[in-house]
């Protein structure tokens, strides 16, 4: 929120209605580290108003929570054999399928079901991503996993023009109309989470008129466990009425002592402290120049203030990045111009990604003056700390080389600077892979190694030999010094190969590795595959 | 000369995950290639070793024995026995490593292979190129000139260094060095599939096996010319040199009995005379008649000629040990039925009141173990188990093994995982491999599942699978087959850890022993044994005199009209759907009807299609007739239609012209053929013969039809008299003493086709007043209670959740009087708050506390005494709590006990169903054949019986009885949910009436559970 205050403040010198909008896409929920603190409903003056709660459920979070939530009907939890659908598709719904329904049994319905397992992961950065949006209609969010949004919408009530034109923009923020929800409004978090369960749509705003539309709902959408609803059933209680009209300390010998503190919540008799949800931080700050630059030279100050900025933003919580963007905004019109910047080792220092962005700033044409720069920081991970000295073989050695990695990536480019990893494979070609190259290098797994010599130069595409006789001809006959070594491997992937792999060693002295196909196809023959060193 | 060879070192699939290839084609491979010799080196294990032999019967290359061991400390070694002696050594030193790890794994040191005598055993050491001095010193040293090296190369780039350096090794330290293969498969096309088992071995994607895969399919058995441009020939001479060494086989093997059966002063011979002589004056006590003294001689003489006297000892004596703890048992099988075993007790079927012929006793042409099948009551198999591991020691007596392969889900759920294919989709396949193909993949049935059979990735995990159908995954516990050795067992065969803590298993299974002509004793469990002696013991209480089942009447008229009812819910074998069908229409009269009953209703007749043709007849609708005076005599007694496996075989014999022995190899092909794929060679000798013999094509066709009906599932005679007498003593005691009966079964639970529900229910049709558990009057068990023992009082064990030492808790505190209060009770019988809980849940506490819901608040409010303190009194007084509604307390009593004894469900919506037209069980009755009615039940049980083409039986319940329902393929799959998970179903159908029964054969289903309610009822499914 501050930070895009900001923006507007500092940006809306030309009037440019394009610049005094979003300057960065929507945050990335890949990216969010999230901080909670343990808050109450604000206070503003006493005695405190009594908070009201919006509680919304996505009962097919589970499936919208999925990368590919249009490839599956079902989402299913539970060990083998007793998994039981947790949320459906809206086709699979209108097939006669239910939640809960046991996977045997929604299969014996849809032969064809096609399912997943539930991904709590997804879910819970999806449930984040809604509440990120419910912080555009109050202060206070809170998330109740796996599905639901408590919102205190109390103190937003009269800004937004009542409780009915505020549910209906609550709904809209949270983007119901794509993914069905569910909605309930009490006094008490307990009620709100209670009645979204068991009697959607409903609104009580008084403490008053809690106890009469509580009482009928039935005990299986409290929280109590197994146990305690199982004791209740043999009770013959089957609503909550029934349940808080028995002696609070019969109940709570015979349930369990939270029973009636969880009722007493419920109705408000008893505060219920609800923990805060706090979006996460992230670094954005933009610049608008004082006149148009048209050179790199003279954006070097205010980029140098937009990293110290950042500098500064991160020491403060402690943290350190290994990417931020920065964006040159030319004249309307122009698209921005975007440096990403990126390190192998994190770092919130300003200097270091000074260092880095020299490197960029100095090879850079501008094709437009720029008028602003705005600074978005990339994912932030805890800060790590520093040591300086004079060991390189250590740590600073690490770190030397490791600079010395994103100094070359700056200047020659990103793609012209590869890693090699090593992969346990018997195909040559597929026994190693192109990876971004960190330090230490991740190439260093001995088990990866064949344990017959491999040339450190392998062609990109093997190449056909000639024969003189039945004698391959590199420049003169190849003379052969060792083999074969048979490989035969790769079917699975569509590409298996059949070869003799033979060491040769050409007229001209050089050590080359050369192959016969052993299967018959139109390229059978010899061919060149690497030169040894 | 030509190049010889013999493969030393080779792996079958019994290397579980490693060796790609059965047995069989290893060695029929080698032999094929002109091999003299292969030995089968599974890893640690002689699992494979019988199937090997069997297969080598007859081949040119021999069969040698041997294992590969990798010792924890030092190298992997090959083993092989060149003697009885050394194979014996062998067996021991595998026990030995086995027992010493948990199941599947072995663990075997240096120390352990030292101090071993492994006397007449050659050592081979695969060794790797990096081999050092040491190692060859220590083996030189160990083993002497029983040990060699084996040079194994593979085309890995390294084969020409490889040669020199072990080579060189070999000749510095003087020890002998041999070619040998290191092989994984018999031919290279099993590479892919040896790829599969690495993957599923290290639990990965093949993308993610990396090196653990074989880098080339080098590791198969290479053809002569091959191997000869790869080894120097001196290494293949060798290789014949020392499997020449090897000069034992499987066929040395001899059981020998166990000796300590015969007092001295008695061969086996005499004593069995003995015994038999004994039985004979008890089981007549008046003289046994001419004919019976006759069979005896005849039967005594066949069993000393074949000298299997040792074993009918054995199984005496675990027969005598049972009977003697009042254990009740009975022997089945083909040897079981002979005077001899009803002499000495091991069957209760008098042979000669039934007029039994006994073809199938041990035969003098095949030289073939008898065979006997002792069932015990199931609660009490156990001890008998521990018995004989008392007695013959854990060294001697062992369970076989069953060998789990795999099967069409199986292979398609590992080879799929394998190859990296998403759970979800190998699910949807491994679905449409319905279990009524058998074990084999159906490529047809995966349209429904929109799945491509044509791509790729498709078509290899389908062939693969296919390929990998079969193979041995892990060895399991045989459910009762014995083996039990004269000395010790290890040196026979060797014997693993099993999963059961302190069970152990040998390492083949039962047609491994057979193979081999190996003698085992089967102890497998029956439920209704259980019941049946429970019931006897509960009338001998009521009758004031000992009981057994010696004193059920033979042959009782009314038995047999309840029988012919099919009144017999809850009568051993005929309660199942299909046989409660049948018995109006068979009609038995006598026992030997009840033979045919047991015997008919069974997959095997129904296959072969024999049970209409032998209604027909029993009817007088079809002329009985035979195609020869030969053909008469076999199955006269069945009128004409073969319904024992016995008949099949004696008809190969007279009507085809087989030998006995050969119609007995044509008995083991049968029980076989789904697993091996049609009877081979037989068919064209079968029906060859026939036709030679004046018989019809059509009588020869359909004589084969009906031998691959009986394969799995065909019943021996002696088996189904077996089983006839426990369906006529267990249908005697229903009939006269229904109360004992139910009571018996209820305390056997579980067992049998029905759940308490509708046995409690049955039996209050037939007049005995049944009363619900109750702290103060019901023991653990149903008890049978009143003046005239004539009431039923359920039992506590009834009561879900509820423990047998707490119900013993109350039964023993209550000696000293009633319980007066809820308190009281849980004061005296140390009953938590949950216990007491669960007591008044399940309606127990009805008479201290009132109804149930005051009965839980009470139980659930007593705060279990302290030790030292006095129990706390805590005032407060009963709130106000409803009093459960009728159908509350239905739903209680089903949740809690299973059944209830208030009313029916169905009762309660009867207003609801008539409104809609739905008629009741009993109004259904009068209704006239043909008719279009509806109706609606509870479902109680679902069968879809393995042969009757897709249809399926459900039977469903209301407040007046029970309708049987007939749900053809079709209308099943229409209404799939309707079928599969309703609780309580409506029908619309027509009238189907054969006698007695009612069908009503569905045309329309509707899922009405939700009516229900809550209401749990499960139906029992068997598919």
């Amino acid at each position: 929120m501050r930070a895009r205050a900001r923006s507007r403040r500092t940006i809306g010198l030309r009037g440019d209605e394009a610049l005094t909008l979003d300057l960065f896409a929507p945050l990335e929920t890949t990216a969010a580290v999230t901080a909670r603190t343990l808050a109450p409903p604000e206070s503003r003056q006493s005695p405190r108003p009594l908070p009201l709660w919006l509680a919304v459920s996505f009962p097919m979070l589970p499936v919208v929570a999925l990368s590919d939530p249009d490839s599956v009907q079902a989402v299913i939890e539970g060990p083998p054999g007793q998994q039981r659908l947790v949320a459906l598709s809206a086709a699979a719904e209108s097939l006669g399928l239910r939640r809960d329904l046991s996977r045997t049994a929604a299969e014996i319905r849809v032969p064809t079901l096609t399912w997943c397992e539930r991904r709590p992961e997804l879910e819970a950065r999806a449930l984040e991503a809604r509440a990120r949006a419910a912080f555009a209609l109050t202060s206070f969010v809170s998330l109740e996993p796996p599905d639901t949004l408590l919102l205190e919408i109390r103190g937003s009530l009269r800004l937004f023009g009542g409780l009915e034109a505020l549910i209906e923009r609550a709904l809209a923020a949270l983007g119901t109309a794509r993914i069905p929800a569910t909605y309930a409004v009490a006094p008490t978090v307990r009620a709100a989470l209670w009645l979204v369960r068991g009697q959607p749509g409903v609104r009580v705003e008084s403490l008053a008129a809690l106890p009469g539309v509580l009482a009928r709902l039935p005990l299986s959408v409290t929280d109590f466990d197994a146990t305690v609803r199982s004791t209740c059933e043999r009770l013959g209680l089957s609503t909550i009425g029934e349940l808080a009209r028995l002696p609070r300390a019969g109940i709570a010998r015979r349930l369990s002592p939270a029973v009636p503190r969880w009722l007493d919540e419920a109705f408000g008799r008893e505060a219920q402290p609800r923990r805060r949800h706090v979006l996460a931080v992230r670094f954005t700050e933009a610049l608008a120049l004082p006149a148009e630059s048209t050179s790199t030279v003279a954006l070097w100050p205010w980029c140098t203030r937009l990293l110290q900025a950042q500098e500064r933003f991160l020491v403060q919580r402690d943290a350190a990045i290994t990417q931020c963007r920065l964006r040159l905004h030319h004249r309307s019109g122009q698209p921005p111009t975007m440096l990403t910047l990126e390190r192998s080792l994190p770092s919130a220092r300003a200097q270091e990604w000074l260092a880095l962005l020299e490197e960029r700033l100095g090879r850079l044409d501008l094709c437009a003056p720029v008028v602003a720069v705005a600074l978005r920081s990339g994912a932030v991970s805890p800060a790590v700390p520093l040591e300086e000295g004079l060991d390189l073989s250590g740590r600073d050695g690490r770190a030397a080389s490791a600079r010395l990695l994103d100094r070359l990536r700056a200047r020659l480019g990103e793609e012209a600077v590869q890693g090699m990893c090593l992969i346990p494979a018997h195909c040559p070609e597929s026994a190693f892979r192109r990876v971004r190259p960190t330090w230490p290098s991740a190439a260093a797994v001995s088990d990866a190694l064949p344990c017959t010599p491999r040339p450190l130069w392998l062609l990109s595409a093997p190449q056909a030999l000639l024969l003189r006789g039945t004698r391959p001809w590199y420049g003169g006959p190849l003379q052969v010094l060792s083999g074969p070594e048979r490989i035969e491997s790769g079917w699975w992937s569509g590409q298996g190969i059949a070869r003799d792999y033979y060491i040769a060693c050409a007229p001209t002295g050089a050590r080359l590795w050369i192959y016969r196909e052993r299967v018959a196809t139109p390229q059978a023959g010899w061919f060149l595959h690497g030169v040894f060193a | 000369m030509p190049v010889g060879y013999a493969e030393l070192h080779a792996l079958s699939n019994f290397t579980f995950l490693r060796g790609a290839s059965h047995p069989h084609e290893l060695i029929e491979q080698a032999a094929v290639l002109g091999y003299g010799a292969l030995a089968l080196t599974d890893e640690c294990s002689f699992a494979g070793i019988v199937r090997a032999h069997v297969a080598a019967r007859g081949q040119s290359a021999r069969l040698l024995i041997g294992t590969e061991l990798q010792l924890v400390d030092g190298p992997k070694l090959v083993l092989l026995a060149t003697d009885r002696a050394a194979y014996g050594r062998l067996c021991a030193l595998i026990t030995q490593a086995r027992r010493a790890a948990p199941k599947g794994q072995y663990h075997l040191t240096r120390a352990t292979v030292e101090s071993a005598d492994l006397c007449g055993c050659l050592v081979l050491w695969p060794a790797p190129i990096s081999a050092s001095g040491s190692e060859v010193a220590w083996l030189k040293e160990r083993f002497g000139t029983a040990a060699a090296l084996a040079i194994e190369l593979q085309a890995d780039g390294r084969d020409r260094l490889r040669l020199e350096r072990l080579s060189t090794l070999a000749r510095t330290h003087g020890l002998l060095a041999t070619a040998s293969g290191d092989v994984h498969m018999h031919a290279r096309a099993r590479q892919r599939l040896q790829d599969v088992l690495t993957a599923i071995r290290l639990g990965m994607p093949l993308e993610m096996a990396g090196h653990a895969l074989l880098p080339n399919a080098e590791r198969c058995l290479q053809d002569l010319a091959t191997l000869e441009r790869r080894y120097p020939r001196a290494l293949l001479d060798v290789s014949v040199q020392l499997a020449e060494q090897c000069a034992f086989s499987l066929e040395e093997l001899r059981y020998e009995y166990p000796e300590e059966l015969v007092p001295a002063g008695h061969t086996p011979s005499t004593w069995l005379a003995q015994l038999t002589q004994r039985g004979l004056a008890t089981r007549w006590p008046d003289g046994a008649p001419a004919s019976v003294l006759a069979t005896v001689r005849r039967e005594l003489q066949l069993i000393a000629e074949l000298r299997y006297e040792p074993f009918f000892l054995t199984v005496e004596d675990l027969v005598r040990y049972a009977r003697g703890r009042g254990i009740l048992c009975q022997g089945r099988g083909s040897a079981a039925n002979s005077v001899v075993c009803y002499c000495l007790g091991i069957t209760e079927v008098d042979p000669m009141r039934m007029s039994l012929l006994f073809e199938r006793f041990v035969s003098k042409e095949r030289d073939e173990p008898p065979d006997i099948d002792v069932d015990f009551e199931h609660e009490r198999r156990e001890e008998v188990i521990q018995y004989l591991y008392t007695k013959y020691g854990r060294h001697r007596a062992a369970l076989a093994a069953t060998v789990i392969s795999y099967r069409p889900k199986s292979a398609l759920r590992d080879v799929g995982r394998a190859l990296g294919i998403d759970p979800s989709t190998i699910e949807r396949l491994s679905k449409s491999v319905r279990w009524w193909h058998g074990a084999v993949i159906d490529t047809a049935s995966m349209d429904e599942t929109g799945l491509d059979p044509a791509s790729p990735r498709l078509a290899s995990l389908l062939s693969l699978s296919r390929e990998l159908l079969g193979f041995p995954r892990h060895l399991s516990q045989h459910v009762g087959g014995f083996v039990i050795a004269r000395d010790t067992l290890a040196s026979l065969v060797p014997i693993e850890n099993a999963a059961m803590p302190d069970r152990t298993v040998i390492q083949w299974d039962k047609d491994d022993l057979e193979d081999l002509g190996l003698l085992k004793v089967d102890v497998l469990a029956l439920g209704m044994l259980t019941a049946i002696r429970k019931a006897l013991a509960l009338v001998a209480v009521k009758r004031g005199q000992p009981f057994g089942m010696a004193d059920v009447p033979a042959e009782d008229r009314a038995t047999y009209d309840m029988i012919c009812r099919a009144d017999t819910l809850g009568v051993f074998q005929i309660e199942s759907r299909a046989q409660m069908a049948m018995l109006p229409r068979l009609r038995p009269r006598n026992f030997y009807d009840l033979v045919i009953e047991v015997a008919i209703i069974r997959p095997g007749p129904i296959q072969g299609g024999m049970v209409h043709p032998y209604l027909r007849r029993r009817a007088g609708l079809e002329p009985v007739e035979y195609p020869s005076e030969a053909v008469r005599t076999v199955l006269e007694r069945t009128l004409g239609v073969p319904i024992f496996q016995e008949q099949v075989m004696q008809l190969a014999v007279v009507a085809a012209g087989f030998t006995p022995g050969e119609s007995d190899s044509l008995r083991r092909a049968m029980a076989a053929w789904k697993r091996k794929g049609g009877l081979g060679h037989f068919e064209e000798r079968l029906i060859g013969g026939m036709r030679a013999r004046g018989y019809s094509d059509d009588f020869a066709q359909a004589i084969y039809r009906q031998m691959l009906g009986f394969g799995e599932y065909g019943f021996p005679q002696s088996h189904a008299a077996s089983f006839a007498l426990l369906v006529y003593v267990s249908a005697w005691l229903k009939c006269h003493e229904p109360a004992a009966f139910t009571a018996a079964l209820l305390n056997s639970q579980p067992m049998g086709f029905y759940a308490p529900a509708q046995l409690v229910r049955d039996v209050r049709e037939h007049g005995v007043e049944v009363l619900a558990p109750d702290v103060n009057t019901s023991d653990a068990d149903a008890t049978l209670v009143g003046p005239e023992h004539v009431q039923l009082r359920l039992g506590l064990r009834g009561i879900r959740g509820l423990s047998g030492a707490t119900m013993q808790r109350i039964t023993q505190a209550r000696r000293d009087g009633c319980y007066d209060s809820v308190q009281s009770l849980a004061e005296r019988a140390a009953l938590t708050g949950a216990e007491l809980a669960t007591l008044a849940a399940g309606g127990a506490l009805a008479g201290l506390a009132g109804h149930r819901h005051r009965a839980v608040w009470q139980a659930s409010g007593v705060v279990a005494p302290m030790p030292l303190f006095p129990s706390p009194r805590i005032a407060e007084g009963v709130p106000l709590l409803r009093a459960p509604t009728e159908g509350e307390d239905l739903v209680a009593d089903y949740r809690e006990l299973g059944l209830t004894l208030g009313r029916h469900p169905l009762a309660l919506l009867r207003n609801r169903l008539a409104a809609r037209d739905l008629l009741t069980a009993a109004e259904l009755r009068a209704v006239p054949a043909g008719q279009r009615v509806r109706t609606a039940g509870l479902v109680l049980v679902r069968q879809r019986p393995g042969t009757a083409s897709g249809v399926i039986f459900v039977t469903i319940e209301d407040e007046t009885g029970v309708t049987n329902l007939i749900i053809w393929r079709n209308l099943a799959q229409r209404y799939r949910q309707a079928v599969y998970e309703s609780r309580l179903l409506a029908v619309e159908g027509v009238v189907q009436r054969e006698g007695l029964v009612l069908h009503l054969v569905a045309e329309r289903l509707v899922d009405r559970s939700q009516w229900l309610g809550r209401l749990l009822t499960r139906s029992r499914d068997f598919h």
